[in-house]
């Protein structure tokens, strides 16, 4: 079992540099100059080529991946352009609302999720099980700015019972987890659906129903805990998307989160920032699946022993 | 009183179109301590039938008629709570495949002592020490320690004595085997195949056997039923079986397996393949398939009757003349 968890960290390594790699070359490719955007539209060109050597963007490209591998070894993700505060602190500072955001959106996901995916299998065919499926639907298809606006449109506006936007008390997660967390509850209710009857039609299902286990419950709990270990899987990887991607939802509500610090960052070509914030997101994903990893072989022996 | 008075049973599967007809018309019975084995190809009503018995068949299949007398009760009127405590206490069974029989992230000890905890109140420590015991009559070494490991750490012929562990562990008077041996290497078959015999011997449990194989069923078995597209077509003691087989089928499914003291040049097959189960033919189900076959057979189905001590069969060849007068 330790052998497999060192395996796992050590395969992350690899990722995270190519992560880094890639990110950095892809930004002095794509079209756009920090130096211009920091100096002005107006600035003259001396102006502008002061910022470009303050900044180190004169040196050439592989010297700066060099210092830029160099600081990171050091715990320095370097200095945001625009802000001039380094990026770890703008990060930092930011991290625990998107992940704290995230969280409760995956913890109402999986609760959620599973505990519709179960009625759906227990009831299938039946009226509960076509209701379920068509909230499903609902929730894969509709788009999350338009679920956040709707629900700003009843709950701030007509009713005044939840601020529309911004970070605080409870009441500020309430509309922000709903909406980052409705597809993952769909996903996850379908996975758990189709596995589950998946797996009641196995030959150990039959075996425990041949010694008398007593039917439904138990046997539902029984075989709940095989149905699930494939939706482990999805719970881990929506929980990665949450952490990184949640651009839409931060947007929309105004969250004072990474999403939103990304595209803050992007817009004023905010070179160091960017490249913080997709490593954090990679590690995060990296992270997040090695937890998958080791909760599948704690689930299942048969990783576990392999 | 026989231990098991199986009359009448019909097992059909409805489907949109077509109603398939797997177990249709068979009755049989078993005594205490004796090992009953059923035979025949795939396809002809033989684990519907055992799963019948245990109440086990799934959607779209049902029991629609007979009846299935068990230790005194008929089966088919008890309440589901009250077969399912017939299940595994009284009556268990086990399955061709053991490597996807058991549940592949619990402990084999847990998947034994399910058993018990299903049907007493038990501490742990009992269900524990109980459920080493039944490893060791299984034959299984280190009981103490291989309890805490999962089916993928045993090997199929072991899994399959761990399933009887799991079968015989509340001692019930009907063990029903569903091919028992089918999946496992030929020696580890003959191993099995011991071991249910000696089980039989001491616990004086009645084995249902379900097999395609002639050899199982010579070497394991006091009684065969011989099954053919959901009815059956002979019955008879085992030696008699074998000595002087009456049914067409029967001699078929005997002479294609091949003799070491004869040589034969052409191993004698049954000619076609088992029709499908909604397709059964007119008259004797067999009539498309068989060697020996007379006008009468398109039109009659023959019902089963004695030829012998014990040895009944469905066959035209055999009846008294009087039906083909007409």
């Amino acid at each position: 079992m330790t052998r497999y968890i060192i395996r796992r960290v050590l395969v992350g390594i690899p990722i995270l540099f190519l992560v880094v790699t890639l990110v950095f070359f892809a930004f002095r490719l794509i079209p756009g100059d920090a130096a211009r955007i920091l100096a002005g539209d107006e600035a003259p060109i001396e102006r502008v080529e002061q910022i470009r050597r303050d900044l180190g963007l004169d040196r050439p490209v592989l010297v700066q991946y060099a210092n830029y591998l160099g600081d990171l070894f050091r715990g320095d993700l370097g200095t945001s352009f625009s802000s001039r505060r380094p990026v770890t602190v703008e990060i930092g500072s930011r991290f625990w609302n998107t992940f704290s955001l995230a969280l409760a959106s995956i913890t109402l996901a999986t609760i959620l999720g599973i505990a519709m995916g179960v009625i759906s299998a227990l009831y299938r065919g039946k009226l509960a099980d076509h209701v379920v499926t068509i909230l499903a639907l609902l929730g894969i298809s509709v788009p999350v700015f338009w679920l956040g606006l709707l629900m700003m449109q009843l709950f701030s506006v007509q009713l005044g019972w939840l601020p529309a936007a911004g970070y605080g008390t409870w009441r500020h997660f309430v509309m922000p987890t709903i909406a980052l967390s409705v597809f993952s509850i769909a996903f996850i209710t379908r996975m758990t659906r189709s596995s589950l009857l998946e797996t009641i039609q196995q030959d150990y299902v039959r075996t425990a129903r041949a010694k008398g286990v007593v039917e439904r419950l138990v046997l539902l709990l029984l075989s709940l805990r095989n149905a699930l270990l494939p939706v482990t899987i999805v719970v881990g990887l929506r929980f990665g998307y949450m952490v990184g991607g949640a651009v839409i939802t931060e947007e929309v509500f105004a969250w004072p989160g990474l999403g939103r610090l990304l595209i803050l960052s992007v817009a004023q070509r905010d070179i160091p920032l960017v490249q913080g914030l997709l490593l954090v997101f990679a590690t995060s994903f990296v992270i997040v699946n090695l937890l998958v990893d080791l909760l599948y072989a704690f689930l299942d022996p048969r990783i576990r022993h392999r | 009183m026989p231990l098991l008075e199986v009359e009448g049973l019909k097992t059909h599967f409805f489907g949109k179109r077509s109603v398939t007809k797997a177990v249709d018309g068979v009755s049989f019975t078993l005594d205490h301590g004796e090992i009953l084995g059923i035979v025949g190809e795939s396809g002809s009503g033989k684990s519907v039938t055992s799963l019948s018995l245990m109440r086990l068949v799934d959607h779209p299949g049902r029991v629609v008629a007979g009846s299935i007398r068990f230790e005194g009760r008929d089966l088919l009127t008890l309440s589901r709570e009250e077969m399912r405590k017939l299940r595994g206490r009284r009556m268990s069974m086990i399955f061709q495949e053991p490597g996807t029989s058991m549940n592949p992230v619990l402990t084999v000890g847990f998947q034994i002592g399910e058993a018990i905890r299903s049907h007493e109140r038990v501490e742990p420590a009992e269900v524990r020490r109980r459920t080493m015991e039944l490893m060791e009559m299984v034959g299984i070494p280190d009981a103490k320690q291989r309890l805490n490991q999962y089916p993928h750490q045993f090997s199929g012929g072991m899994l399959q004595r761990l399933m009887i562990a799991m079968g015989l562990a509340l001692s019930p008077s009907l063990l029903i085997a569903d091919e028992p041996v089918t999946a496992l290497d030929v020696t580890i078959q003959a191993q099995i195949l011991d071991l249910l015999k000696d089980l039989r011997d001491t616990t004086n449990a009645a084995v249902l056997l379900i097999t395609h194989d002639m050899g199982v069923v010579a070497e394991t078995c006091d009684r065969v039923v011989v099954m053919y597209l959901g009815a059956i077509v002979e019955e008879a003691p085992v030696e008699t079986l074998f000595d002087d087989p009456k049914h067409p089928y029967t001699q078929g499914l005997l002479g294609s397996i091949p003799s070491i003291e004869e040589k034969v040049e052409w191993l004698q097959a049954i000619p076609g393949t088992i029709p499908n189960a909604n397709e059964i033919p007119t008259g004797c189900r067999f009539s498309n398939r068989c060697p020996k076959v007379m006008d009468v057979c398109h039109t009659v189905d023959p019902a089963l009757e004695f030829v012998g001590e014990g040895h009944r069969v469905a066959c035209h060849l055999y009846t008294e003349t009087e039906d083909r007068d007409v």
